[in-house]
């Protein structure tokens, strides 16, 4: 096991190697200059080249990938954003937290919600509680989830004045209390997760719902059943323990979502996270930012990955003794 | 033992055998109901009109017709997976369809089936000692009877202990399906249903499968109910054949007297059938 682990530890780093690699020559060769952001078009081609010298674009690309590489590697220094002049690291780490409040309870309320129900719908198949959960969470599935944001908006916010339609926090958030705080985040937070934990929850309802439905059929499970094993012990610790397990990929994969954010969620809700933050420098022509928001999500990906295996590796005693 | 029906309508060459079969099938008439949308109507389909038949103890009766007749819902409505539409099945003199299922459950043990695919026959979770001890649950042995009886079982299946620890995937299809039937044995069955036991392995395999079966039969005096398609493997098996064909029997009598003086067309052109395939085999 501790073998397996380490050569997929060695397939991580050089993997890591080669995506960072590519994002880095992909955006560098896209279309658009940085430097028509602070100049106009018509402005002198002196004026041009001192602002691409000053973002250090003027030198062959291989040099500036070995900058670049040399400085993120070594002191985690993702260079200077040429739009806001701040340090990227920062920027990204501002930007993190609300993404990563947003995305997490989203991706937990997705999982939990889309499993329990894709379990109790499988052991009511072709029933009313079945076909009715289905054909809603198929809804929830099929909807762009700016769309799904916006009705939710136009009822919670505007219709009904629940709860606000944008921002992480009030405009007086600092003078509240501490459990006034609190409570002012979750009143924000509860439509942008929300939104995104019912798209999130209508896939984990359809791989948990036909994993479970699987394994229900299964000769096994027809075979401890007529062994007489209780209906209970058969759902729960045969059909779920074999059903589960693919979830798990599923959520490795989904990983990445927690950091690359979800991008039209967070314009919707006016949320300050990596999403909002990626639009920008892509429409500015941001490449710092663009690369270390880029290189955040491939990282996640791959960590996703990883730690699927492990715990595939944890939970499926079939690899454990492979 | 509650003694079942006296009164039923047998098939006629099982009148003169014990009034106290194991199983006995009466007036079986199955299909699939499947409601539409949100249950505003439903679709019916009948699959199986109205068949009888019993199983002695120790006999071993074969249910032969081609694919999708009915056969394996007749097994599943047997295993209490199917309900019928009408008709009676008596297990062990219970109506199993009509006692409750805690009843059922306690039964439920002496009625084993053995699937023809054994690869999702067996958790693929579950190392083959807990496969085949999980049979032995309702024993309540203490865990040296239950290593023990696990220890026979395998000698009995003729498996080595050495592959308890292995999982089925690591197992070849001869194994595993030995591995299945050790399973239902450690439940001391009365009644094995064998659903096309066969079907998933290559001829060799086969073969010793069904010496093993025929071996455990008369070691265990076992009942067995076959399901299959093939009348060779009925022929090697079956003390009785019940041929099937558009959800009623068309045949049905003492193997021999199938295979040599079938009364009807359809049970001649299976035969004729397996015959050919047996030439080329």
């Amino acid at each position: 096991m501790i073998k397996r682990l380490i050569s997929r530890l060695i397939e991580f780093i050089v993997v890591l190697f080669i995506g960072v690699t590519i994002i880095f020559i992909i955006i560098h060769l896209a279309p658009g200059d940085p430097s028509l952001q602070f100049c106009s078009p018509t402005a002198p081609l002196e004026q041009r080249e001192l602002l691409m010298h000053r973002f250090g674009l003027d030198q062959p690309l291989w040099k500036q990938y070995t900058i670049w590489l040399k400085n993120a590697v070594i002191q985690f220094d993702f260079g200077i954003s040429f739009f806001s002049g701040k340090q990227v690291g920062k920027m990204v780490r501002q930007a993190l937290s609300p993404t990563l409040l947003l995305t997490g309870l989203a991706l937990l309320f997705g999982i939990l919600a889309g499993v329990f129900l894709g379990i109790q719908a499988a052991i009511r198949q072709n029933k009313f509680f079945d076909r009715f959960v289905t054909t809603i969470m198929f809804a929830f599935y099929s909807m762009p989830s700016f769309w799904l944001g916006l009705i939710l908006l136009q009822i919670f916010a505007v219709q009904l004045n629940w709860l606000p339609s944008s921002q992480l926090v009030s405009v007086f958030h600092e003078q509240f209390s501490c459990g006034a705080r609190l409570w002012d985040y979750c009143r924000h937070l509860i439509l942008p997760v929300s939104t995104l934990g019912l798209i999130f929850a209508a896939s984990f309802y359809r791989y948990s719902r036909n994993a479970m439905l699987t394994a229900l059929s299964s000769e096994y499970i027809l075979a401890a059943q007529a062994r007489g094993t209780p209906r209970n012990h058969l759902i729960y610790r045969y059909a779920l323990g074999n059903s589960l397990l693919p979830l798990i990929s599923l959520v490795g994969t989904s990983l990445p979502v927690l950091f690359s954010g979800a991008l039209m969620i967070e314009v919707v809700f006016g949320l300050p996270g990596l999403g909002r933050l990626m639009t920008d420098a892509v429409l500015t022509r941001d490449y710092p930012v663009i690369v270390a928001a880029a290189l955040l999500s491939f990282f996640a990906a791959i960590i996703g990955n990883l730690m699927a295996d492990i715990i595939y590796l944890i939970v499926d005693p079939r690899l454990r003794h492979s | 033992m509650v003694s079942i029906k006296s009164n039923l309508n047998l098939e006629p060459e099982m009148n003169h055998l014990s009034a106290n079969p194991i199983l006995q099938v009466e007036n079986l008439t199955l299909g699939y109901r499947r409601s539409a949308w949100f249950g505003t109507s439903s679709r019916q389909q009948l699959i199986i009109r109205d068949i009888s038949f019993a199983i002695q103890p120790n006999e071993t009766v074969a249910l032969v017709g081609q694919s999708g007749v009915g056969k394996t819902s007749i097994a599943n409505s047997i295993l209490r997976f199917l309900k019928p539409w009408h008709g009676n099945i008596y297990f062990l003199g219970q109506n199993i369809w009509q006692i409750p299922a805690s009843r059922f459950r306690l039964i439920r043990p002496r009625l084993q089936p053995i699937f023809q695919d054994s690869a999702t026959a067996l958790n693929p979770m579950m190392t083959i000692d807990q496969a085949i001890m999980d049979g032995m649950k309702h024993l309540k042995l203490s865990h040296a009877e239950a290593q023990q009886r696990l220890n026979e079982l395998l000698q009995m299946v003729e498996l080595e202990p050495a592959l308890c620890n292995h999982y089925p995937r690591q197992l070849s299809g001869g194994q595993r399906q030995r591995v299945v039937i050790a399973r239902a044995l450690a439940t001391e069955p009365s009644l094995l249903i064998l659903d096309e036991p066969l079907s998933a392995l290559d001829l060799v395999t086969a073969v010793q499968i069904i010496d093993l079966l025929r071996s455990m039969r008369q070691r265990l005096n076992l009942s067995c109910l076959l399901i299959t398609h093939d009348l060779m493997l009925a022929q090697q098996l079956a003390d009785r054949i019940i041929v099937l064909k558009d959800g009623v029997v068309i045949d049905s009598g003492p193997t021999q007297q199938i295979l040599t003086n079938p009364s009807h067309h359809f049970t001649r052109q299976l035969i004729h059938a397996a015959g050919i395939l047996n030439r080329k085999t």
